[in-house]
């Protein structure tokens, strides 16, 4: 694009770049009183669940029903119908809480991005400063959206969270739902779905993250490996070099020590602890690393 | 024993779930048990617990398989909640063949 804007002079803006600035900023205004409905990243919902819910028409009888429940079925039946509309409800709620997010840094962004692109062009220093202007009161705006919608990256958490924890009970649910009515009565079946419900609430969420934060330490630390699927041959494979080390005994056990030695780690004292570091020395199982410890075992006589 | 986390991950299939039970215990290692877990992309996933053998097991292990139903008569060697091909399945088996 020829940016006709460099001819103009420095204190009269041309007329394109007055233009441009207008319309960039008409876009960001746009933006920010449609709260960018078009950007939702979801089409319009096939169903709105609002006339779902009504219609499965759960009522409070219903759940007094579940309390008095004598039968398997009746209890499971009374039961469902309150999941369903939990679930519906529930996810219209993640829906929104994405969807508010989504639309207050939209807007922000293309208000902010319009801002700076107009002051940009505009060569006049007087109108640039006021763009910028504008462009710092915008983003001091976003300052007070942020803070009323605390949830940057914390969304996607939070909802990971309050699935995790809905599908803890749901699988809690799911495996009473096959007991009898004696084992499994109406009011434990109306606790659980008190505490389905619970589960999908932020402050459930953020009890969830709390409570598995000291077990999750450990596992961040570790920097957990994702496993990969070996193929067939790559299991063989494998279990030839494990079989291998796990043969090692007393009367092997100087092979597999001169083993640990190739592959440069400490020697050790016992069969088990040979065994240990050999078999640690496979992991994470890199080709490369696999690749050194069957060597190392081929040379030492440990492999064929 | 020493144990250690591995993430499986919830995009795999119950098949390419089993594999990757079977190609980390094919190092000498043995499935402990998994649970439903957030990493640290914030993704739903599986979290699994091996344990670390120094001894090759007797009897052995057996070759894993994930299955969603429990054949009458069978002993899971685990049940629990896994995130299958991106969908939660309240009740999946760990059986050993």
């Amino acid at each position: 694009m020829k940016m006709t804007t460099m001819h103009c002079g420095v204190l009269e803006p041309h007329p394109c770049s007055l233009l441009a600035a207008r319309l960039l900023v008409g876009l960001a205004l746009l933006l920010l009183a449609s709260g960018c409905s078009t950007l939702r990243g979801s089409p319009t919902r096939y169903l709105p669940t609002a006339e779902v819910v009504s219609t499965i028409n759960l009522v409070p009888q219903d759940l007094a029903n579940l309390q008095a429940a004598t039968s398997e079925v009746d209890r499971n039946l009374l039961q469902n119908k309150a999941v369903a509309v939990i679930d519906l409800q529930f996810n219209q709620f993640v829906r929104d809480l994405v969807a508010d997010r989504s639309d207050a840094s939209a807007a922000a962004a293309g208000t902010t991005l319009g801002a700076s692109t107009a002051g940009a062009f505009v060569e006049s220093v007087k109108a640039k400063t006021n763009y910028a202007l504008f462009a710092a009161g915008v983003v001091g705006a976003v300052g007070i959206i942020d803070k009323s919608y605390f949830y940057e990256k914390t969304v996607p958490a939070l909802v990971a969270a309050m699935g995790a924890a809905r599908a803890s009970v749901l699988v809690r649910i799911r495996g009473s739902q096959r007991d009898s009515i004696g084992a499994y009565d109406g009011t434990a079946a109306l606790a659980d779905l008190e505490e389905y419900y619970s589960a999908g609430t932020v402050l459930a969420a953020i009890a969830e993250i709390t409570a598995r934060a000291d077990s999750d330490k450990k596992a961040s630390l570790d920097e957990v490996r994702a496993l990969e699927v070996p193929s067939d041959a790559e299991i063989t494979r494998r279990k030839s070099i494990s079989g291998a080390i796990f043969a090692i005994n007393d009367s092997s056990m100087d092979k597999g020590k001169k083993a640990l030695a190739q592959l440069g780690l400490p020697e050790q004292k016992s069969v088990k602890e040979v065994r240990a570091a050999l078999l640690k020395a496979l992991r994470p199982p890199t080709p490369e690393r696999i690749g050194l410890v069957e060597k190392a075992l081929k040379d030492n006589g440990l492999l064929k | 024993m020493a144990t250690y986390h591995v993430e499986l991950s919830g995009k795999f299939s119950l098949g390419q779930l089993s594999k990757a039970i079977e190609g980390e215990e094919a190092l000498g290692t043995k499935f402990h048990n998994c649970r439903i877990w957030v990493n640290a992309k914030s993704v739903l996933t599986n979290l699994a617990e091996f344990e670390e053998l120094d001894t090759a097991p007797d009897p052995p292990l057996g070759t894993p398989k994930l299955a969603k139903e429990l054949p009458a008569g069978v002993t899971p060697a685990w049940v629990g909640p896994m995130i299958v091909q991106g969908s939660g399945i309240a009740q999946v088996c760990l059986l050993r063949s």
